[in-house]
């Protein structure tokens, strides 16, 4: 589905950069990019619907390079969800979840109904919330609106940056649990940045630490704790772990 | 307050043109500096390198005095409504660039990404989010534009473009606070008229509405625009349009009363005894602006006094008498700027040194000499065109020797109460205004001879007299019709009866027959 060969980006004063890299995902999997700020994972996300452009290698999508891809039709066939207010602010949900329909100009009344039908599939009662502004929602019922908007676009592929970040436990914990079970039935490509490792173990088929702009380790989240390739993955979960050890001694 | 009302009654067909012309001024300038500020705030956006130098052109604009704007304007483009219109126009550019700017520029970085992200392309994203967020913003710099538009423009008045500011400045000249309030009132309703509605069109303009609202906004955001419409159409309506196909006459004058009333007297004849449709361009800003008027052809003729053209416009130093100066002017103005003086109407204005009896007898002042030894007590006011002219104060200063304890520059018209009322000591005014026998001032002797004869007399364009002899018969008919003490009483007429330039003119033209076939 999507290739990362040996690609690299550098920035002149920011210090999220990237080594060069390397990465493959296949269709339907769910990857969980894993790291903490600065360590590069939100320019990968970003290098695959070319909201940046690498120094060198090349992002394969679909066995086509991005550079190829109009960027605007590129971004339109991929699913993105932000972390902050992806939302805009002046449309109510109905008109947000439609956003790419819209732009695509496809057919008002299938979008109309594939967005309620969309709603609904993210617990969103349409006769409720369709014609609230983002301002009027939870943070946890704008982020659900997000995801509605990101699958209405029928893509294959979802991006998503931190988009729980910023949620309480319990919230993001439903979100989770949706997520899961919306991309189980869809087959969704899933590529998830996130630096909560529970989130990170709870989605993931694949997890990727980042470290510093370089990929430390790939691998399932019990490839990672029981066989760390590097200390510093290794002390990502040694630190957690003791402790949930330490809380069942008790 | 039952004056206020008469002048309203009196005035209100007068009234609703000018309030045409100002909405017509104001309404085409701020719709120009819309169009233009939002082209260049636009074409600014995500170019920070070239925003610093623009905004500083247009910050450089809005800099400069409106009037001296209107000054530099007046060379390039002369007087009237067009020079007018640029001046306004780039005076409202600048509060509708900042904020287009401003409000597209201040929405957050991640809303902009988050648009690239969904894949909206530049203009989707332009018009469908960055214009839709940063409206309020827009609107808030469009409204200011637009008040700024309605004031600014009561002071194309100066250079002939009609509109409120004729109010105002003619009040100011003929000493009547009611016809000053007559422009000023309306302007400052019609500024928050203005204010209101756009502020109506951009509720209804405001995207952010819930679905069971949005039908109503359709039907709303034509009638915001209709009210808009419908103001500007009056103005475009009560335009003044010589709709007739004559040949015009363009009739001016400068900005002091008996100035209006020997055009007016200049302008009926001319409507009485020709065929030619007579236009009006009073109250111009000075003798420089109306020359150059006359030179670029957008006035036909005047009235000037010979000393003026004598000092001010070609610049000649020494004192002839009044024969030899207006013989001098004559063949100067044919031969420079094909001009020509018609004979003079039969009195001169000079300018007066004025003091206060009281200050007069008891300082024993007859002459202007005699105020050498006072004056370092004293405080002399005059017209800011009388401190910048040849035969003006610094000259006036040099040959008597005078050096004053201060000066006040004000306008011709309030300089006579400022001297009455204890202001200012001594005034430069002018010899045949009615205001110096009726506040008891005492004209001082030019004992040195300072001042030219400053006889007044029709000025025409030679194109205009060839083109239209009648004019020139016309005209010759006020030879010697006017005495100083007529012309004293005429004044006095408009500054102290508070009556009108055109009655006071109609009724010496009548009553001297001159109105009579010949």
């Amino acid at each position: 589905m999507i290739v990362l060969d040996r690609v690299a980006k550098s920035y002149a004063r920011r210090h999220d950069a990237l080594a060069p890299l390397s990465l493959e995902i296949d269709a339907g999997e769910r990857v969980v990019l894993l790291g903490s700020s600065g360590s590069g994972k939100s320019t990968l996300l970003k290098l695959i619907n070319r909201l940046l452009e690498p120094d060198e290698g090349e992002v394969r999508l679909r066995g086509r390079r991005v550079q190829d891809y109009d960027p605007v039709a590129l971004r339109r066939g991929i699913g993105y969800v932000f972390q902050g207010i992806g939302l805009l602010p002046h449309l109510d949900v109905l008109d947000n979840v439609m956003t790419v329909p819209h732009l695509r100009g496809d057919d008002e009344q299938q979008a109309r109904r594939q967005t309620l039908d969309w709603l609904e599939r993210v617990q969103l009662e349409p006769g409720e919330y369709g014609d609230r502004f983002p301002d009027e929602l939870s943070g946890g019922q704008q982020q659900r609106v997000g995801v509605a908007r990101a699958l209405a676009t029928g893509a294959d592929l979802l991006l998503m940056d931190e988009p729980f970040g910023a949620l309480d436990a319990i919230t993001r914990d439903e979100l989770q649990a949706m997520l899961l079970a919306l991309q189980q039935e869809l087959g969704t490509t899933l590529v998830f940045v996130t630096h909560d490792l529970f989130e990170a173990v709870r989605l993931a088929d694949r997890i990727v630490v980042l470290h510093e702009g370089r990929i430390e380790q790939v691998g399932t989240a019990s490839d990672l704790i029981d066989r760390p390739a590097t200390p510093f993955v290794e002390h990502l979960f040694d630190t957690p772990l003791q402790a949930l050890e330490q809380l069942r001694a008790r | 307050m039952s004056t206020a009302f008469d002048l309203l009654v009196e005035r209100w067909p007068e009234l609703l043109e000018k309030l045409g012309q100002h909405l017509l001024l104001t309404g085409t300038s701020t719709t120009a500096a819309v169009v233009l500020g939002l082209a260049i705030g636009l074409s600014l956006r995500r170019r920070p390198a070239a925003q610093g130098p623009v905004m500083a052109v247009i910050n450089a604009l809005q800099t400069v005095p409106s009037l001296a704007l209107l000054a530099i304007l007046l060379p390039l483009f002369g007087i009237g409504t067009l020079p007018a219109l640029i001046a306004l126009t780039l005076y409202a550019l600048l509060p509708i660039v900042r904020n287009t700017l401003t409000g597209i520029e201040e929405l957050p970085a991640e809303l902009i990404e988050a648009c690239n992200a969904l894949g909206f392309t530049d203009r989707q994203r332009l018009l469908q989010v960055e214009l839709p967020l940063a409206l309020p913003t827009i609107m808030a710099g469009i409204r200011t534009a637009a008040v700024i538009s309605v004031g600014v423009a009561t002071l194309a008045a100066f250079i002939g473009a009609g509109g409120l500011g004729d109010f105002i400045v003619r009040g100011l000249a003929v000493n009547n606070n009611g016809l000053v309030l007559l422009g000023a009132v309306p302007a400052a309703l019609l500024a928050l008229a203005l204010d209101r509605m756009l502020l109506a069109v951009e509720a209804r303009l405001r995207t952010r509405r819930r679905r069971s609202e949005r039908t109503t906004r359709r039907r709303r955001l034509p009638l915001g625009l209709a009210g808009l419409a419908a103001l500007l159409t009056v103005g475009a309506l009560t335009w003044p349009s010589i709709d007739d196909d004559r040949p015009v006459v363009r009739v001016a004058s400068k900005n002091f009363t008996e100035q209006y009333i020997l055009a007016e007297i200049m302008a009926q004849m001319l409507e009485r005894h020709t065929e030619l449709a007579v236009e009006r361009k009073l109250s111009l800003g000075s003798v420089h602006v109306v020359h150059n008027a006359l030179l670029a052809g957008e006035v036909d003729l005047y009235p000037e006094y010979t000393g003026t053209a004598w000092r001010a416009i070609l610049d000649e130093r020494q004192t002839l008498d009044a024969a030899a100066t207006l013989e001098q002017v004559r063949a100067a103005y044919r031969d420079r700027f094909g001009l020509d003086w018609l004979p003079p109407f039969g009195f001169e204005n000079t300018y007066a040194i004025l003091v206060r009896r009281e200050l007069a007898e008891r300082e024993s002042l007859e002459t202007i000499s005699a105020l050498a030894d006072t004056a370092p007590e004293l405080v002399i006011g005059f017209s800011a065109e009388f401190h910048e002219r040849a035969d003006g104060f610094p000259a006036l200063r040099a040959a008597y020797g005078l050096d004053f304890a201060d000066t006040a520059e004000m306008d011709l018209g309030l300089l006579y109460r400022a001297l009455r009322e204890g202001r200012i000591d001594v005034a430069a005014g002018n010899s045949t205004d009615g205001r110096i026998p009726a506040f008891d001032l005492v004209m001082l002797r030019d004992d040195r001879g300072f001042f030219p004869p400053y006889d007044a007399a029709p000025v025409v364009r030679q194109a205009v007299l060839e083109r239209h002899p009648e004019v020139g018969t016309t005209l010759r008919r006020l030879a010697g019709r006017l005495d100083a003490e007529t012309v004293r009483e005429l004044n006095r007429g408009v500054d102290q009866e508070g009556r009108s330039a055109s009655a006071v003119a109609a009724e010496f033209l009548r009553s001297r027959g001159l109105l009579d076939r010949p």
